[in-house]
């Protein structure tokens, strides 16, 4: 399959949609690179794009360096990003790409209903996931104490 | 570490610290991993964050046992594609069934690298047949999935815990996969557990994996799965 069969497709005014699928190598991201800026760069202020790689089966790390770069550009554009993924292997590969560019704002989910929810947030990701551990460690705790689970 | 970027000296200092404390107490540490928490999270959130998963770790050692805990931790850090967490905390696990019960657990790094490069579901199905003889722990796997996916809010102790694991581990991915994504699976060790000390036991449960593995035809324990699914 050409993992670039499907361009960047704008499926909104503020929203770009990437799909990619197969075995993911950096030519294929630097080909579709000035492409993508592109249609970031069309977008309004505060703009959505999402990278759909649910038929992605293989993202070599030149392929994951390659989009951490793009990563890069998206972050200077103020866009927010979510990866959605369906194998743990690519979920690691998006945690690497949104790591590796720096980017406060891009995000690997799993679900289409998270990708809206993190596409349509203004919070950062660090700050996001630091929180939702201090609060789940938090009523762990307060669950534990009251059924008196002993450390 | 981060594109392009460089480690302050003062932090670069107190990751060699930590990197060396952590060796001396587990018997083997990656600086990249200590480097990269503390740069990204500073020092203050990453004591915080250290305090409250070692507070975690024992209301779960509790509840799950020291080997279903670790267990529990690996899958979490599966599920977000990290090796050096899923791969590590999985060893810990199996080289404890290892030494108090002396048999080898079905779920190991080799496993858990094949369960990275299947789709969710399939991979969901291949616990299921790799777990028959551990019905609990593929239970608690598979609940700590569904409150990943957001298919339902804790209820119960278990939900409260299982979710609090996987909220950590993934803050933890944050910075752990920049070893995480390449990492292989016999490079694994223990990442926060003293029996990573014990290197006769490691060696003693890799030749016995290693004679399973021939016995059973070369193909671990996993030889029908098929990953393009």
């Amino acid at each position: 399959m050409d993992p670039c069969s499907d361009q960047p497709e704008r499926v909104s005014a503020r929203r770009v949609r990437v799909r990619l699928e197969g075995v993911l190598d950096r030519d294929q991201i630097d080909q579709l690179r000035p492409k993508l800026l592109d249609a970031i760069d069309r977008l309004p202020r505060r703009g959505e794009l999402l990278l759909d790689l649910v038929e992605v089966t293989e993202c070599a790390i030149a392929a994951c360096r390659a989009l951490a770069l793009v990563q890069r550009k998206v972050r200077a554009s103020g866009a927010r990003t979510a990866y959605l993924t369906a194998r743990a292997r690519i979920h690691g590969a998006a945690w690497w790409i949104v790591h590796a560019s720096r980017d406060p704002h891009a995000m690997p989910v799993i679900h289409m209903d998270q990708a809206e929810q993190w596409l349509q947030g203004d919070a950062q990701r660090l700050d996001e996931l630091h929180a939702r551990s201090t609060r789940a460690i938090e009523r762990a705790r307060h669950r534990c104490a009251q059924e008196g689970v002993e450390r | 570490m981060h594109l392009g970027t460089r480690l302050p000296f003062s932090l670069r200092i107190t990751a060699r610290l930590i990197n060396a404390a952590v060796r001396l107490v587990y018997g083997d540490a990656r600086l990249e991993v200590n480097e990269e928490l503390l740069d990204t999270m500073g020092w203050r959130r990453y004591v915080r964050v250290i305090r409250d998963t070692y507070a975690l770790v024992g209301s779960m050692n509790a509840r799950y046992g020291e080997a279903d805990t670790q267990f529990l931790i690996g899958m979490s850090a599966m599920w977000n594609g990290c090796g050096f967490c899923s791969y590590g905390h999985v060893l810990t696990g199996a080289l404890l069934v290892y030494r108090d019960r002396g048999v080898l657990h079905p779920l190991h790094a080799e496993v858990v690298a094949e369960l990275m490069d299947m789709r969710t579901e399939r991979a969901l199905e291949a616990l299921q047949e790799i777990l028959c003889d551990y019905p609990a722990l593929y239970e608690q796997i598979l609940r700590m999935y569904a409150l990943r996916a957001g298919r339902f809010r804790p209820e119960t102790t278990d939900d409260y815990l299982l979710d609090a694991c996987h909220q950590v581990w993934t803050l933890y991915v944050e910075c752990t996969i920049v070893l995480g994504l390449t990492m292989e699976p016999d490079e694994a060790f223990c990442p926060a557990h003293t029996i990573g000390r014990d290197k006769r036991l490691i060696a003693r449960y890799r030749r016995a994996l290693e004679r399973e593995r021939m016995v059973s035809g070369g193909g671990g324990y996993t030889p029908d799965l098929d990953t393009t699914t």
